[in-house]
């Protein structure tokens, strides 16, 4: 196992259930120390993808390396794994499920025990230790969930839909722990239909349709790829006087305008002719990329 | 191999700190005390057909007894034994020659022996010699005139054994029974939260299927070995406490026979058990499992429902067929056993058709469980599943 090499390689993985393809020929990477969002609408592949990782499937064809080996027992200690469907032993108190589980991922019982206690405190449910499962709200759940995927520190994070279900102080919460995770060098994957979490979170994306890789890259990179010739403005003044602008349309806030360019024209030539103009003001003058959320249902629809 | 253990003890701690296992653990010795009351009684004491003194014989080669006997008198041990096997009689002892030293009566019956037909026959003997004899009687024979000897076509036992291996052979099936009840619940009920909560996807990204379900088996085979710790503590306290009860003070087994007895039990705890994960693998609620689980302990059970059919033919094809069969072999072979009528070829067999069963079931167990994981939501239909036992490729894993 090597500590420099990408926490995921995966090589033209394929994997078909008789006759239905889940995943055709997949191949990415998965830095440490960065969050990378698995995409792709419901069905297209993502859990199959997760299983392969966790090697609770194995690939037909193509290699998957995590965390320097091959996917398998060596390395499952190393990875914490958040299901989208998810549950603990409802019946039980709060610490000895995750004692328990933190147990099968290799650490000592005191270990354990004092971690997930530390991480109680941290995430305000210190006074649930002994409380069962089932006597907590869903949120609480959510965060007890959270907790099992990290308690044993692991290398390695997949989570599916991480924040459904939390109001947004508990969402800020988990952010946080994942960006401290991040900030240490841990991997993230993270699978998600939130795309403003994948915006706010990850450093790149890997989108699959029907098995099929569609867009894989820096988010950023990704979003200026689909980039149409266009500006949100807000501000006063009539638009349509300048020089270079094609079209003025509503923009994405309700004093927003979104001016579409001549080809010709660069963003630099329209703010410079705003300037000049003495009867203009600008608040706000922004590139108009499209959202992941439009990306992703162009990529959808596309094919 | 450590992380299942770590589930076998997560398992035993969970179901010994439930309720139904205390109810359980507790209620059944006060249940087995009322019924091996019962079941002593009509082993010894005799409701469930004794043999009758009416259709009992003897043959009195010792010339002790005279005319107009309580019981037909039959010239030689081949015409009695002629009889015996004709179905004309339903038991016949010999007085031998020797009886004046030794005392001893064979009692040959293929039915038990009741208090009332061993209490005939002490009488018969008195009268006949107080009558007949009295001249020649070495004192020790006016003491105890009768040292009953009883053979059932087979086994030759005492009869204080008499009830010994019937209260065992009942407490081995109560015991039997139990376990898998006790494990099949749990097992079932564990897998089905398991699946239901999602633990599962959790369970299975840090362990092995194989593991798990392993460490599963082991720490609830140990719960059925704490309940049965229990039960035996419980016996013997009360043996201690009060050793006037019948049936405790009378159990005493030949070592082969709790050897076979304990081979059976294991092997076939391991197999259930082993049913019980494919069954909880393609259920998708406790009340379905619990369904399917009532056919296997009926399946398990029939031994009981054809006890008639083992006693009255114990040679015969359906006796054979439920000693072979590996599901209704534990509770057969034992019954038969203890009847002495178990050919060893037999118990070969079975024990071998057993171990081949358990063989495999233990991987189609864990195929089907890899592949329930695979499957959530989706029904379990015929042909998915002939598909994945046939095809480890689908569910294929570590």
């Amino acid at each position: 196992m090597s500590a420099t090499e990408a926490a995921i390689v995966a090589e033209d993985i394929s994997k078909s259930f008789g006759s239905a393809m889940a995943v055709d020929g997949l191949n990415f990477r998965v830095e440490r120390g960065e969050v990378f969002a698995l995409l792709g609408p419901n069905g297209s592949g993502k859990t199959t993808t997760i299983r392969m990782i966790l090697d609770i499937l194995r690939p037909d064809s193509g290699s998957i390396r995590v965390l320097g080996g091959p996917a398998g027992a060596a390395v499952a200690a190393q990875i914490g794994y958040l299901p989208e469907e998810r549950g603990l032993y409802r019946n039980a108190p709060v610490l000895d499920v995750m004692v328990y589980l933190g147990q099968l991922k290799g650490m000592g019982a005191r270990q354990a025990r004092e971690r997930s206690l530390a991480l109680l405190e941290h995430l305000d449910l210190a006074d649930h230790a002994r409380s069962k499962v089932r006597e907590l709200s869903k949120g609480m759940q959510q965060k007890v969930q959270f907790a099992v995927t990290v308690l044993h520190e692991p290398q390695l994070v997949i989570v599916d839909e991480p924040f459904s279900g939390l109001d947004p102080v508990n969402t800020q919460v988990l952010e946080e722990l994942l960006r401290d995770m991040r900030a240490r060098g841990v991997a993230i994957i993270m699978s998600t239909h939130q795309m403003h979490q994948v915006e706010a979170m990850a450093d790149r994306l890997l989108m699959i349709s029907r098995g099929r890789q569609k867009l894989y890259g820096p988010v950023a990179e990704i979003r200026r790829r689909f980039a149409s010739h266009a500006i949100h403005v807000e501000g006063e003044g009539d638009w349509s006087r300048l020089a270079g602008v094609q079209a003025v349309a509503n923009g994405d806030a309700p004093n927003a305008a979104l001016l579409q360019l001549r080809p010709d024209t660069t963003p630099d030539e329209v703010l410079a002719a705003i300037a000049a103009a003495g009867d203009m003001h600008v608040r706000r003058f922004e590139l108009a990329t499209p959202g992941l959320n439009e990306i992703f249902i162009r990529v959808v629809e596309g094919g | 191999m450590r992380l299942a253990l770590l589930v076998a003890r997560r398992e035993y701690l969970a179901v010994l700190r439930s309720r139904g296992f205390l109810f359980a653990t507790l209620g059944v010795p006060l249940l087995a005390l009322l019924l091996t009351t019962v079941v002593f009684e009509a082993a010894t004491g005799g409701f469930a057909m004794p043999a009758s003194p009416a259709r009992t014989a003897f043959v009195d080669e010792a010339g002790i007894i005279g005319q107009g006997a309580a019981f037909t008198r039959h010239d030689s041990v081949e015409a009695a034994r002629r009889d015996f096997d004709a179905d004309l009689l339903d038991a016949w002892f010999l007085i031998p020659a020797d009886y004046m030293r030794s005392g001893e009566i064979i009692l040959h019956s293929r039915h038990e022996v009741s208090e009332a037909l061993e209490d005939a026959i002490d009488d018969f003997l008195r009268e006949n010699l107080a009558r007949h004899a009295a001249g020649r009687l070495p004192p020790e024979r006016l003491a105890q005139p009768v040292e009953l000897r009883v053979r059932t076509p087979g086994r030759e036992l005492g009869a204080s054994d008499i009830g010994g291996v019937f209260i065992f052979q009942f407490l081995y099936a109560l015991g039997f029974f139990i376990a898998l009840q006790t494990t099949g619940g749990y097992l079932i009920a564990g897998l089905v939260e398991e699946k239901g909560s999602r633990v599962l996807e959790i369970l299975v990204a840090s362990i092995s299927p194989v593991q798990l379900l392993l460490g599963k088996i082991a720490g609830l085979g140990c719960v059925g070995l704490t309940q049965l710790g229990v039960w035996l503590a419980f016996a013997l306290a009360l043996r201690v406490m009060r050793p006037d009860l019948p049936g405790l003070g009378t159990i005493r087994l030949p070592p082969d026979l709790l050897l076979i007895t304990l081979a059976y039990f294991l092997l076939s705890y391991f197999l259930v058990a082993s049913i019980f994960v494919g069954i909880g693998s393609i259920s998708d609620s406790e009340q379905e499992s619990r369904q399917l689980a009532g056919i296997l302990t009926l399946i398990t059970s029939l031994p009981f429902i054809a006890y008639a059919v083992l006693l009255g033919e114990p040679q015969g094809p359906v006796s054979v067929a439920l000693t072979l069969f590996p599901l209704t072999a534990p509770l057969t072979a034992i019954i038969r056993l203890n009847m002495g009528v178990l050919p060893g070829w037999q118990l070969a067999l079975s024990l071998l058709t057993l171990t081949l069963s358990l063989v495999a079931a233990v991987p189609l167990a864990a195929r089907m469980f890899r592949w329930s994981l695979l499957l959530y939501g989706q029904r379990p239909t015929p042909g998915r599943l002939w598909r994945v036992l046939r095809n480890p490729a689908q569910g294929r894993r570590r």
